[in-house]
């Protein structure tokens, strides 16, 4: 028994002066790398941010001929996931919805003319590839960025009982400026996202081609 | 829980109902088309016909009738005469006077197949298509067609060939009840939708 216990002893005091050893032998632990999204005393680096958007438009150029109407039905849904510090890229959906009622309009058909109210709308499904750049580290982050991608539109003009409506994929490119404001921080960082946004596409609505709009953007991004 | 979730889904749905409102669908439209090709300073007179046909279809059974339209020839009238062309009194002949231009008037009620594109236009002489129109829903108003032959050139036994056309959509409001009750046509409405479909037609203008 003793014999067995001075084994034991033996093989402890060998075992913790290895551990010892390797903990005198081993380099420093890195610095923690800077934060590609926000620094704070609890620090842990976000690699993927995810946002919510509310998105208020106003069509430009030609659209704006075929509805003039500032647009409060605009919403999209983002990720971006870092690659570098300052350097994102991700994904985005969104769907805008714009829509007049005329009181009288005039549209020109064949040898004529047709005068009367009418209604029109038109929806935009999108969905992007994002790219972003940030000019700043810290609770304020400023960036550019822009998405390119593919839109679904659908536009529909109706005068008394008669309709006519315009339907494709088309292509979409949309520049953006922005800024982040981390609201709250820790394990899951918190922002508001404030942006505006100039959005090019070539659809077509009724006998206006390449809808374009600008966004005013609001929303709020979630880090992981 | 299922209250509230039935209250949001409801908010939800409503904020995304779309369509047209009652002024569009139930709105006065005015098209108006006119032939290729049509010398307007070649005419110097026209006649309107004071009778307008009336073609009711809002039964089961389509009804025909006659309507005095001279209120209305009193607009047309002066929108032509006020374009440098002289009017002659159509009088009470069934053809009228031989004028250089013609105009006829005639109303449509409750049918929607006036508008069907590639239907109407495949056997009447009429230009107006739609060919990118369709029909969008439920339409039980009136229209009134406007149509301008010209008697100048028409061949003996031919057809009269049609220069101008136009269509006063629902103009001829619910409030219009057919053939059996024409007595309460809005003739103020309908007035005002011949003026307009006039101002939107500039070219015609005789020779000054």
């Amino acid at each position: 028994m003793k014999n067995a216990i001075a084994r034991i002893a033996i093989a402890s005091s060998l075992l913790l002066a290895r551990v010892a050893l390797a903990q005198s032998a081993a380099p420093p632990p890195p610095p923690p790398p800077d934060s590609a999204w926000v620094s704070t005393g609890s620090f842990r680096p976000n690699q993927t941010l995810w946002g919510l958007n509310w998105e208020i438009s106003k069509p430009v150029g030609d659209f704006d001929k075929y509805i003039s109407n500032v647009s409060y039905r605009g919403i999209s849904f983002e990720g971006r996931s870092f690659i570098r510090q300052n350097l994102s890229i991700g994904l985005s959906f969104s769907y805008n919805r714009f829509e007049q009622t005329y009181d009288n309009t005039s549209y020109s058909i064949t040898n004529g003319t047709v005068t009367g109210p009418s209604y029109r709308y038109a929806d935009m499904f999108a969905i992007r590839a994002l790219g972003h750049f940030y000019l700043a580290k810290g609770k304020l982050k400023p960036y550019v960025g822009a998405g390119i991608g593919g839109c679904w539109d659908y536009a529909y003009q109706q005068a008394a009982n008669l309709y006519s409506s315009q339907s494709n994929f088309d292509f979409i490119v949309d520049p953006e400026v922005g800024l982040l404001y981390v609201i709250a921080s820790g394990g899951t960082t918190m922002a508001l996202n404030l942006a505006i946004r100039y959005t090019y596409t070539t659809a077509k609505t009724g006998q206006y081609n390449d809808a374009q709009w600008m966004s005013g953007i609001v929303g709020l991004t979630w880090g992981y | 829980m299922r209250a509230r979730f039935a209250a949001l889904a409801t908010l939800l749905l409503a904020s995304c109902y779309y369509g047209a409102p009652d002024s569009v669908v139930n709105g006065a439209l005015v098209a108006t088309q006119y032939a290729s090709g049509v010398s307007w300073d070649a005419y110097t007179t026209f006649s309107v016909d004071p009778k307008v046909a009336v073609l009711d279809n809002t039964g089961s059974v389509t009804t025909e009738c006659t309507v005095d339209g001279t209120n209305l020839v009193t607009t047309i009238t002066q929108q032509m005469q006020a374009r440098g062309y002289t009017a002659v009194d159509w009088g009470n002949s069934v053809t009228g006077p031989a004028t250089d231009i013609q105009i006829k008037m005639t109303s449509y009620l409750g049918s929607v197949d006036y508008y069907y594109s590639g239907y109407y236009c495949g056997w009447y002489p009429y230009y107006y298509c739609y060919p990118s129109w369709t029909y969008a829903g439920s339409y039980s108003f009136g229209t009134l067609v406007l149509d301008m032959g010209d008697l100048k050139n028409a061949t003996s036994g031919g057809k009269l060939p049609l220069i101008w056309h136009s269509a006063s959509y629902g103009v001829l409001a619910s409030y219009y009840t057919g053939c059996a009750n024409t007595s309460t046509i809005n003739w103020g409405r309908v007035q005002q939708s011949i003026v307009q479909a006039f101002d939107q037609s500039p070219y015609i203008q005789s020779a000054p």
